[in-house]
C-alpha cells in the first residue's frame, strides 16, 4: 500500500502569489518530509488555502518553487501531479455513487475489482457502502469517502483542506484520528490546512504557523506551543498569560515570584509567557496572593480572571473544578515549569 | 482554467453571431453615400413612420392592459383573482401571426366580402398576444415588495392608495418598464402578423427586398436600421431590467401576505373591463382556430400533410436546437468559470442577438449562402445556423445557471484524481449541467417551431413546416387548410408560456 521507499517529499520554496495587488504570500518555506504529516494553522484569510491550492496545482505562484522529492513541478498541471486531495466538505460527485466515486481515479481495470473494497475496508467503512449515494451518507462518511478515493491512486502526498471543519465536535476528533489512523498505516505524507489550533497540534508532526501571508513558526507541535516565536503567535496556538519581568542568569523576576526560562534572554526588562495551565491554584499562604475578580464556569474546569496583589496586574487562570473558585475570593498562586522571554518592543 | 476553453467559447460565439457581422461586412462594401441614401430614403421614413407608430400604440395598449391587470390580480381584493391571473397569461401562447390568422379567418366568418387587414387590425391583434410581456414582469414586481415597506409608510400616515402609489408602483416600475420595452422590441421584429395583415413595416419591406427580385442595398440598408434600433431598444432594455433585479434584493422578500386594496363597488366594471380584454384576446383566434381545424381536417388528405409538416418543424426543431445548444455549452462553463473581462464581453455579445426580428438574420444568412458559403445554400445547415444566431441567448441563460450550479471543487477533485482539465469537464461538469442543458434545449426547440420569416427565406425547396404551411395557406385566404397547422403551433407553444406562468403562480403562494 505505501509508497515506494522515501518518496513522497514535498518542498515548498521561497513561494509568494499575489491577486491583482494583494499580496497573499509572501516568501513561504515549507518542507513536508517522506511520511510526516504537517499542519499549516492560520486564521482565515492568511493565505493557507493558497499555499494549499498551489501545492496542489491549481495556482501557478507568481513567484517560488514547488519540488516533489528533488523534482520541479511548479508547472506541472494538478493532474500530473500525483497529489491526493481531499476537501472540506468531501467534494463528491453528486451524480456517481459512492463505488464510482472511489473508482474515479483508478485505472480502468480495478474500477469494477476488489479494489473498491479495499479501499472502502481501509476507511473502515462496509463494501456495501459502494452502491450508496452520496446525499445518503453522514458528513463524517463522506469524508471518509472522499479519503479513500483520494488513496485510490496511491498518491505520494495527500492534501487535507479543512476537511473536519464541516463535522461536529465529536465526530470531528473521532474522523480526524480515523484519517490519521489510515495515513500512518499507508505512509502517505500529509499536508493539512485548518484554523482549528488544536487540531493542527494533536493531528501533526509538524506544525507551521501562517498569519498575513507569512510563515511565522514552523516545527513540532510541543515546540511550537511551548517556544513560540512571538507573542502573536503564542496567542494564536492557545491561551497565554503575559506579565511584565526582570531576566538575571537565566531566571525572571515578576508578578508570580521567581521563574526559571526556557530560552536564553539577555539581562534586563522582557515580557514572560505562561500558559494558564502552568499556573497552580494554592491554599493563600502558600503562593502568590491574588484576587478573584471574575470566573466562568464550564463544567470539567472553570477559568478565572484574577488581579495579583503586588503589581495589580491581570491574569487568567485555569483551575479543575476540585476546588471551585469564586469572584472576590483571595487565592495564592504558584508558578510550574518555566517561562519564555521575550525582548520588549513586540506584542 | 485552460486556454483553448477560452479560444472555443469565441469560437462558438463567433460562429453564432458569422451572420449580423456578415450583414455589417455587405453594408461596409457599398460606397457611403448609396448607402446613407437608401438608409433616409422616402420609403424608408414611410416604414419608419408606419414601424414606429405601430410599435409605440402596441407598447402604450400593453402597458395598461398589463399594468391594471397585474395591479387587479395581485394587489386587489378582485373576486377570482387567480383564474384571470392564469387567463391573462394564456395569449402568451398564441404566436403573432396565428393570431392574425385567427382574426383574419373570424373576420371572414362574421362578415364576408369585407377585409380585416390594416394599421387598426395589426394593433388589436399584436396588443392581444404581446401585453403578457408586460402582464408578467409586473404581477412578478408588485408580488415582490416588501410589505414591510408598505407597512412603514402606512404607519409613517399615508393612506392605502397613496402608500400603493408612492411605494409599491414606485418599486415595480423598472421592471414594469422593462417589459413594455420587450413589448417594442417584439413589436418591432414582427413579420408575420404584419405581413398577414398588410401593415407595410421595415420587416415586411425586407422580407419584400427579399422576395421580389431582390435589392440588396435596399434590404441591406432597411436590415442595418431595424437591427440598431432594435439594439438601442435592447440596451434601454437591460438597463432597467437590471435595475429591477437591484429592488429585488433589498429587504428579505415578503414574510407577511402583501397588502390589498379594497376593491368594493368596483368589482362589477373590474370584472366586466378584465375578463373582457382577456377573453377577446383569447377566444376570437380560439374560437376560429376550432371552427375552421373542424372544417380543415375533414377534408380528405389534410391529416397526412399535417403529419408530414410536423415531423419536418421535429426535426428542423431538434437539428436547431442541438446546434444552438452545442455551441451554448462551452460558451456557458466559460462564463460561469471565469468571470473575466473576456467572458463578460463575449456573453452581452451573445445576448446581443436576443430577439432580433427573425428577417434580418434571415436575409444574412442568405447573403452569407448565395456569395459565400455558396455549398451550402438551400441545405438545412444555413437554416440551422441561422436558428443559432437567433436562439443562443435562450440556450445560454439555463446552461450558465447550471455551470454555476455545478461546484468547481468538484473539477479540482477530479483533476486531483488524475484527469486532464477537458476529462473533467467532460465527466464531471457536463453531467451536472444536464438538466439545465436539457431545458434550454427543449426551449430552444419549440421556439424554433413557432420561427417564421428565417426559415420562409432559407428553407430549401419544397421542405414545408407547421409555420410555413399556415403562412401559405392564409396568405390564400385558405383558412380551413390553414387551421390544424395554426392548432398544433398553439399546442406546442402553450409549454413554454405554461412554464412560465407556473412559475408566476409559484411566486404567488
Amino acid at each position: 500500500m505505501s509508497p515506494a521507499g522515501d518518496s513522497g517529499t514535498l518542498q515548498l520554496t521561497g513561494i509568494s502569489h499575489r491577486y491583482g495587488a494583494h499580496q497573499v504570500l509572501h516568501n513561504v518555506t515549507l518542507e513536508c518530509p517522506a511520511g510526516t504529516a504537517t499542519a499549516i494553522v492560520g486564521p482565515s484569510g492568511s493565505g493557507k488555502t493558497t499555499l494549499l491550492r498551489t501545492a496542489a496545482g491549481f495556482l501557478t505562484p507568481s513567484q517560488g518553487q514547488v519540488m516533489l522529492d528533488g523534482t520541479d513541478i511548479t508547472s506541472r498541471p494538478a493532474h500530473r501531479r500525483s497529489i491526493g486531495l481531499v476537501s472540506q466538505d468531501g467534494a463528491l460527485f453528486p451524480h456517481l455513487s459512492v463505488g464510482r466515486n472511489i473508482g474515479f481515479g483508478l485505472p480502468r481495470g480495478q474500477r469494477g475489482g476488489s479494489r473498491i473494497g479495499e479501499l472502502l475496508d481501509l476507511v473502515s467503512l462496509p463494501a456495501d457502502y459502494a452502491d450508496r449515494r452520496p446525499d445518503q451518507l453522514s458528513g463524517g462518511q463522506r469524508q471518509r469517502v472522499a479519503l479513500a478515493r483520494a488513496l485510490g491512486r496511491r498518491p505520494q502526498i495527500i492534501l487535507l483542506d479543512e476537511p473536519f471543519s464541516a463535522l461536529d465536535a465529536g465526530l470531528r476528533e473521532r474522523t480526524r484520528k480515523a484519517v490519521q489512523k489510515v495515513l500512518r498505516s499507508t505512509g502517505t505524507t500529509a499536508l493539512l490546512v485548518t484554523h482549528d489550533q488544536d487540531e493542527a497540534l494533536s493531528f501533526a508532526d509538524s506544525v507551521a504557523v501562517i498569519q498575513e501571508g507569512t510563515l511565522r513558526q514552523a516545527g513540532a507541535p510541543e515546540n511550537i506551543y511551548n517556544l513560540p516565536a512571538d507573542l502573536a503567535t503564542a496567542r494564536f496556538l492557545g491561551e497565554a498569560v503575559v506579565l511584565e519581568g526582570q531576566v538575571s542568569a537565566g531566571w525572571a523576576e515578576c508578578a508570580l515570584g521567581r521563574v526559571p526560562l526556557r530560552n536564553e534572554s539577555p539581562t534586563g526588562f522582557v515580557h514572560l509567557l505562561l500558559r494558564p495551565e502552568q499556573i497552580e491554584v494554592t491554599e493563600p499562604e502558600q503562593g502568590i496572593l491574588g484576587l478573584v475578580l471574575d470566573a466562568d464556569y464550564f463544567g470539567h474546569d472553570t477559568t478565572a480572571v484574577v488581579r495579583l496583589h503586588g503589581s495589580q496586574e491581570e491574569i487568567r487562570v485555569r483551575q479543575l473544578n476540585t476546588q471551585p473558585l469564586e469572584p472576590g475570593e483571595t487565592i495564592g498562586l504558584r508558578v510550574t515549569g518555566a517561562a519564555v522571554a521575550y525582548p520588549p518592543g513586540g506584542h | 482554467m485552460p486556454w483553448w476553453l477560452a479560444a472555443l467559447a469565441c469560437l462558438t460565439t463567433g460562429v453564432a453571431l458569422l451572420p449580423l457581422f456578415y450583414l455589417g461586412v455587405r453594408a461596409a462594401q457599398y460606397p457611403a453615400a448609396d448607402f446613407l441614401a437608401a438608409v433616409f430614403s422616402e420609403r424608408s421614413a414611410r416604414l419608419a413612420t408606419a414601424s414606429l407608430a405601430l410599435t409605440a400604440v402596441v407598447t402604450v395598449l400593453c402597458l395598461v392592459i398589463g399594468v391594471g391587470l397585474a395591479v387587479l390580480v395581485t394587489r386587489t381584493t378582485l373576486p377570482g383573482r387567480r383564474s384571470l391571473a392564469v387567463a391573462a397569461a394564456l395569449p402568451l401562447a398564441i404566436p403573432s401571426y396565428v393570431a392574425a390568422f385567427g382574426w383574419q379567418s373570424m373576420n371572414h366568418l362574421v362578415s364576408p366580402g369585407t377585409t380585416f387587414e390594416g394599421f387598426f387590425a395589426a394593433t388589436v391583434v399584436i396588443t392581444s398576444v404581446t401585453y403578457p410581456y408586460v402582464f408578467l414582469p409586473a404581477a412578478a414586481a408588485l408580488l415582490r415588495v416588501d410589505p414591510a415597506q408598505e407597512e412603514a409608510a402606512r404607519a409613517l400616515g399615508r393612506g392605502p392608495v397613496n402608500t400603493f402609489f408612492s411605494v409599491t408602483v414606485r418599486q415595480a416600475a423598472p421592471a414594469i418598464t422593462s417589459g413594455g420595452l420587450l413589448c417594442a422590441i417584439y413589436v418591432i421584429a414582427d413579420f408575420g402578423a404584419v405581413s398577414i395583415l398588410r401593415v407595410d413595416t421595415f420587416t415586411r419591406a425586407v422580407f419584400t427586398s427579399f422576395s421580389m427580385g431582390f435589392d440588396r442595398l435596399g434590404g441591406i440598408a432597411l436590415s442595418s436600421v431595424l437591427l440598431v434600433l432594435t439594439m438601442v431598444v435592447l440596451v434601454v432594455e437591460g438597463r432597467f431590467r437590471r435595475t429591477s433585479t437591484r429592488y429585488a434584493t433589498v429587504g428579505s422578500g415578503a414574510a407577511a401576505p402583501a397588502m390589498r386594496l379594497s376593491i368594493g363597488r368596483w368589482a362589477a366594471p373590474a370584472l366586466i373591463l378584465a375578463w373582457g380584454t382577456v377573453l377577446t384576446a383569447l377566444a376570437v383566434p380560439g374560437a376560429a382556430l376550432a371552427y375552421w381545424a373542424y372544417r380543415g381536417v375533414s377534408t380528405p388528405g389534410s391529416l397526412a400533410e399535417v403529419g408530414g409538416a410536423f415531423m419536418n418543424s421535429l426535426w428542423v426543431a431538434a437539428l436547431g436546437g442541438a446546434a444552438t445548444t452545442a455551441l451554448a455549452i462551452p460558451l456557458a462553463v466559460y462564463i460561469a468559470r471565469r468571470p473575466s473581462r473576456l467572458a463578460r464581453s463575449l456573453e452581452r455579445l451573445a445576448y446581443l442577438a436576443h430577439s432580433l426580428p427573425g428577417v434580418v438574420v434571415g436575409l444574412s444568412v442568405v447573403m452569407l449562402g448565395i456569395s459565400v458559403l455558396t455549398g451550402l445554400y438551400q441545405s438545412m445547415w444555413l437554416l440551422v445556423l441561422a436558428y443559432c444566431t437567433l436562439m443562443l441567448p435562450l440556450a445560454l441563460g439555463p446552461a450558465v445557471a447550471a455551470a454555476l450550479s455545478a461546484p468547481p471543487e468538484l473539477e479540482e477533485a477530479a483533476r486531483a484524481l488524475g484527469k486532464p482539465t477537458l476529462i473533467a469537464y467532460l465527466r464531471i461538469t457536463l453531467p451536472l449541467m444536464a438538466p439545465g442543458i436539457g431545458s434550454g434545449f427543449l426551449l430552444v426547440m419549440l421556439t424554433v417551431v413557432k420561427e417564421l420569416p428565417a426559415t420562409l427565406m432559407l428553407r430549401p425547396t419544397g421542405f414545408d413546416t407547421l409555420a410555413t404551411r399556415l403562412w401559405t395557406y392564409t396568405g390564400n385566404e385558405s383558412f380551413a387548410a390553414a387551421a390544424p397547422f395554426a392548432v398544433l403551433l398553439v399546442m406546442l407553444a402553450a409549454i413554454p408560456a405554461w412554464l412560465m406562468i407556473s412559475r408566476l403562480l409559484k411566486e404567488e403562494k
